[in-house]
């Protein structure tokens, strides 16, 4: 009997200590054990690799959000050295071009924008392929190193033929097609590499090519939370002769519902096709635009 | 059979311990900022909070990113710019409830919450007043809703932007706690 006794005595004793560890625990570490119980598979997607869904010129890997709509005014005035006092530095001559785009989904942006110059108008869509994630929590997730999208626009140029042959409707339309692949380094940096394809109806000669390669090279850096530089060249395969490549330089400045961007570029074309191959400003003829594109957002 | 009597007291109190802890794993979090030219929202519904009906402890995990609002690009501002999510992920709250209450018997009961609000990597003493509702299956809903100075978080708001955004942001929370 009395060993019996003393082993019960024990095993009380040894359910005492559990108790005890247990209630200690608990006063401690209720939002540790919470911690623990929070197992949401949630992937951590990568957000604002780029503020604007262009970076200058050149379109950036974002979209706006779901049901979102999106109007853009791009505005490039004329050059600082083209008689710079009589001209304001360029503030008398401006190209201008509005957009407005909308994505059904958030993967989706579908648009449409008319730019001055060559009165040409223009029809896009920019498709979300990948999503960037770091340190997702669930373990059956692959965290991708990049995201990616895919661009593509189709221009019509208005403005009236001067070489006296009858043309088709197709000969004004030219196509823009990109893959942006895109990477937020860190919280300052985001780096973007854009593979080009522009394909022309109609060439001006048998020496021209209807299709160009291109790529782009689009980087931002933040340099407060609400201000970003911003820079962006597009490097063509093939340099016909009197353009250049577009080479831009910026800041955004975000507030709100809108992202003002501001930059110095050697490019006043806004549509597709024509900034990429059809560039005559050179930055080293002191061919500088100054230049503004202003973003609204509205939730429809 | 002393085996089993030492056996049978540690199961029960596992079990003890185990009944006394409540969880609520879709908890809804509203935010609202009111100024004279723009009112602010955004929601969530996956909020995670644990209640300890013995000690009457309550520890709540948001995810900032959880939040949702009507406008994308609203919603990407809140999260680089204000609450800067990428690098403080989550609010925790880890607090306890002060007056009797029995878990055991459906009521109702106006109580105060006190205890530790961190956010956006900064802590704060909290005191809320909740209301308690035990349920006939004793579920557990808690709701309150308070103002939290976003100066008190180190959240930063531009003088630009102090017309569209208030300096208090109404909270308000409600969580169901199941049984285990």
């Amino acid at each position: 009997m009395g060993k019996y006794y003393v082993t019960i005595r024990k095993g009380i004793l040894f359910v005492g200590f559990v108790l005890f560890g247990f209630a200690a625990n608990a006063q401690d570490d209720l939002l540790a054990e919470l911690n623990a119980v929070d197992s949401n598979p949630t992937k951590s997607y990568v957000f604002a690799t780029f503020k604007g869904t262009r970076v200058i010129n050149m379109q950036s890997i974002e979209l706006p959000g779901e049901g979102v709509g999106q109007f853009i005014v791009g505005h490039r005035f004329g050059a600082l050295n083209d008689r710079p006092l009589y001209n304001l530095f360029g503030m008398d001559i401006a190209q201008i071009r509005f957009e407005y785009s909308y994505s059904p989904k958030a993967w989706i942006n579908i648009g449409a924008g008319r730019s001055s110059g060559a009165k040409t108008y223009d029809f896009f869509t920019k498709i979300k392929l990948l999503r960037q994630s770091n340190r997702s929590k669930c373990s059956q997730c692959i965290d991708f190193p990049i995201s990616m999208a895919y661009y593509g626009s189709a221009t019509i140029v208005t403005t009236p033929y001067s070489d006296g042959i009858d043309h088709d409707f197709l000969d004004r339309m030219a196509y823009t097609n990109q893959i942006i692949i895109a990477r937020k380094f860190n919280k300052n940096i985001s780096l973007q590499l854009v593979p080009t394809l522009v394909h022309y109806n109609l060439v001006p000669t048998v020496h021209d090519n209807n299709d160009l390669l291109a790529l782009g090279l689009g980087v931002r850096y933040k340099l407060t939370n609400r201000m970003a530089l911003t820079s962006e060249i597009m490097l063509r395969q093939q340099q016909p002769s009197k353009t250049f490549n577009a080479l831009s330089v910026g800041i955004d400045i975000e507030t709100g519902g809108h992202v003002f961007q501001f930059h110095l570029t050697n490019c006043r074309l806004m549509a597709d096709n024509q900034w990429i191959t059809q560039n005559p400003g050179s930055w080293a003829n002191g061919d500088i635009f100054l230049g503004f594109n202003i973003s609204r957002v509205f939730t429809h | 059979m002393k085996k089993t009597l030492v056996l049978v007291l540690f199961l029960l109190s596992f079990s003890s311990l185990f009944a006394q802890k409540m969880l609520s794993k879709n908890s809804f979090v509203h935010i609202y900022s009111y100024t004279p030219i723009e009112d602010i929202q955004a929601s969530l519904n996956d909020g995670m909070a644990i209640l300890n009906i013995e000690t009457k402890e309550i520890a709540y995990i948001l995810n900032i990113q959880s939040l949702t609002f009507k406008n994308a690009l609203m919603q990407e501002h809140f999260n680089e710019n204000y609450m800067e999510s990428e690098k403080f992920p989550k609010a925790t709250l880890n607090g306890s409830i002060s007056g009797d209450i029995n878990f055991k018997k459906m009521g109702t009961y106006t109580l105060t919450l006190k205890g530790k609000m961190k956010m956006h990597g900064v802590e704060q003493v909290m005191s809320v007043p909740i209301e308690l509702n035990i349920l006939e299956d004793l579920s557990v809903i808690l709701k309150t809703d308070f103002f939290v100075k976003c100066k008190d978080f180190e959240i930063k708001i531009p003088k630009l932007m102090f017309t569209k955004i208030a300096e208090e942001i109404k909270v308000t929370v409600e969580s169901k706690f199941l049984n285990q």
